[in-house]
């Protein structure tokens, strides 16, 4: 029988950590054992199935669960003193754009702020009614509009994120782009190419995605504009666009700048066209 | 057309260089799941173990001093299973299902299907004779042969001396041997 000894030795040999004294050691034991020869070969074969072992991706919903307990817990150290001050003015802030923004009859929204270091993010507050794409309109974008924002180009991807619903009739998508007039004339300086967004025809809301890789001919924005255009291209099926608090954003490539501070996304009734497009 | 005027609003705030929590989360999600996995005896804790850890990060991450985040991910993953473990001592030995792991198993592309099912079975070996294991070499031998951690970043993990990752390592080894030999007898 080996002793805890040798056994440590044949261990060790498989990592390479003998010393020059010790792989002589392990030689002289391998010679006059067969038992020890036969251990290494199979401590060897369990340490391949162990590398071996497959990469695993964790389960959609664990993901998704996870995610929404994150985001629901609160920080409890690291915040300094001056952050939290000024995350409680931003607060206070917003609460009162949106208590002036949305008429006290259509209810109050709740704002959930999404803090994205060093990028533009816009996150979306619980809008209390849906929004509704019809049929019958195919061909009107939607545009939800920024307040003007100033930020300094970063490049990398924008990334917008929202929910949406065709009911049960299959064959329902969703056109999205987004817009930017850098400098807040009023008119759009560059449009992202339009993402066609699949919708399934299962009961409910399916959360989207649809990221912008390639941004040319972007550049900052001083006091300018972002529009996020929606576009129902069907002449039969509904959609139903939801911004939900938790999930829905739009991530932009912008360092904020200062002032940028609290800015709204506005979805005017009645699926007004965006602005013209410069030139 | 629109049901009402509706405003979104949004915030823009830190500019620090700290990661992105949702970065972090996204790129990361599959290492942590799969490393809380191989340190668990079963799927729900493994799952315990995830929801846990990514609720440490969320709550450190303004702390992180920079360099790996994977390191840093690591850390936190194998000091959450064990302060989980600390107040779970004595429990039940996890079944076939709950083996870490096994059933997202998958076959190499291009083997036979008899090698494919002999691989199989083995992984299923392995993985039951893994959550049999103890906390202490189970975590050794991931770290070693799955994480390919060296001696000395093993020792400073687990905050244990370098002669004493190796002979750990030497005694988990034969602990799975045993318990391989066992599943192959029985």
């Amino acid at each position: 029988l080996l002793d805890e000894r040798q056994i440590e030795l044949l261990s060790g040999s498989l990592d390479g950590a003998l010393s020059s004294q010790e792989q002589a050691e392990l030689e002289r034991l391998l010679e006059g054992s067969a038992e020890a020869r036969q251990l290494r070969v199979e401590l060897a074969a369990d340490r391949e199935e162990l590398r071996t072992l497959p990469a695993l991706t964790v389960p959609a919903s664990l993901k998704q669960q996870t995610l929404l307990k994150a985001r629901a817990a609160r920080p409890k150290a690291g915040a300094s003193w001056s952050a939290r001050l000024m995350m409680a003015a931003s607060l206070l802030l917003a609460l009162g754009l949106s208590a002036y923004l949305m008429p006290p009859s259509r209810g109050v929204l709740r704002q959930r702020f999404h803090l994205r270091p060093g990028a533009l993010a816009m996150k979306a507050a619980q809008v209390s009614e849906e929004l509704r794409l019809a049929a019958e309109q195919a061909g009107q974008p939607h545009v939800l509009t920024s307040q003007p924002v100033s930020g300094r180009y970063l490049g990398g991807p924008a990334r917008l994120y929202l929910h949406c619903d065709a009911g049960t009739t299959p064959g329902g998508s969703l056109l999205v782009r987004l817009a930017f007039d850098f400098d807040g004339d009023g008119e759009i300086d560059l449009r992202t190419e339009e993402q066609k967004l699949q919708v399934d025809e299962q009961e409910g809301y399916q959360q989207l995605a649809c990221t912008w890789e390639a941004l040319n001919g972007m550049r900052d924005l001083e006091h300018g504009m972002v529009h996020v255009e929606l576009l129902n291209p069907s002449q039969e099926i509904p959609l139903t666009v939801k911004f939900d608090a938790q999930l829905a954003r739009l991530e932009l490539p912008f360092e904020p700048l200062q002032g940028s501070d609290t800015v709204t996304l506005e979805v005017p009734g009645g699926g007004a066209p965006g602005p013209p497009e410069k030139g | 057309v629109f049901s009402q005027n509706a405003t979104i609003l949004f915030k823009v705030l830190s500019m620090s260089q700290t990661p992105d929590f949702e970065d972090v989360y996204e790129q990361q999600a599959d290492f942590v799941y799969s490393l809380s996995r191989r340190l668990s005896r079963g799927k729900s804790e493994a799952e315990d173990l995830f929801q846990e850890v990514f609720l440490r990060v969320h709550r450190f991450l303004p702390k992180f001093q920079g360099g790996s985040v994977r390191g840093w991910l690591r850390r936190i993953v194998v000091n959450t299973n064990s302060s989980l473990k600390r107040g779970k001592k004595n429990q039940t030995l996890a079944s076939l299902d709950e083996a870490p792991g096994w059933k997202e198993s998958l076959p190499d592309q291009g083997e036979l299907p008899l090698q494919v099912a002999e691989r199989s079975d083995t992984r299923r070996d392995l993985q039951r004779a893994l959550a049999e294991l103890s906390e202490d070499f189970r975590t050794i031998l991931i770290l070693r042969e799955v994480e390919d951690l060296d001696y000395a970043e093993i020792a400073e993990m687990l905050e244990i001396p370098v002669g004493t990752v190796r002979s750990r390592l030497s005694r988990a080894r034969m602990a799975l041997r045993k318990l391989l030999e066992k599943t192959l007898v029985g």
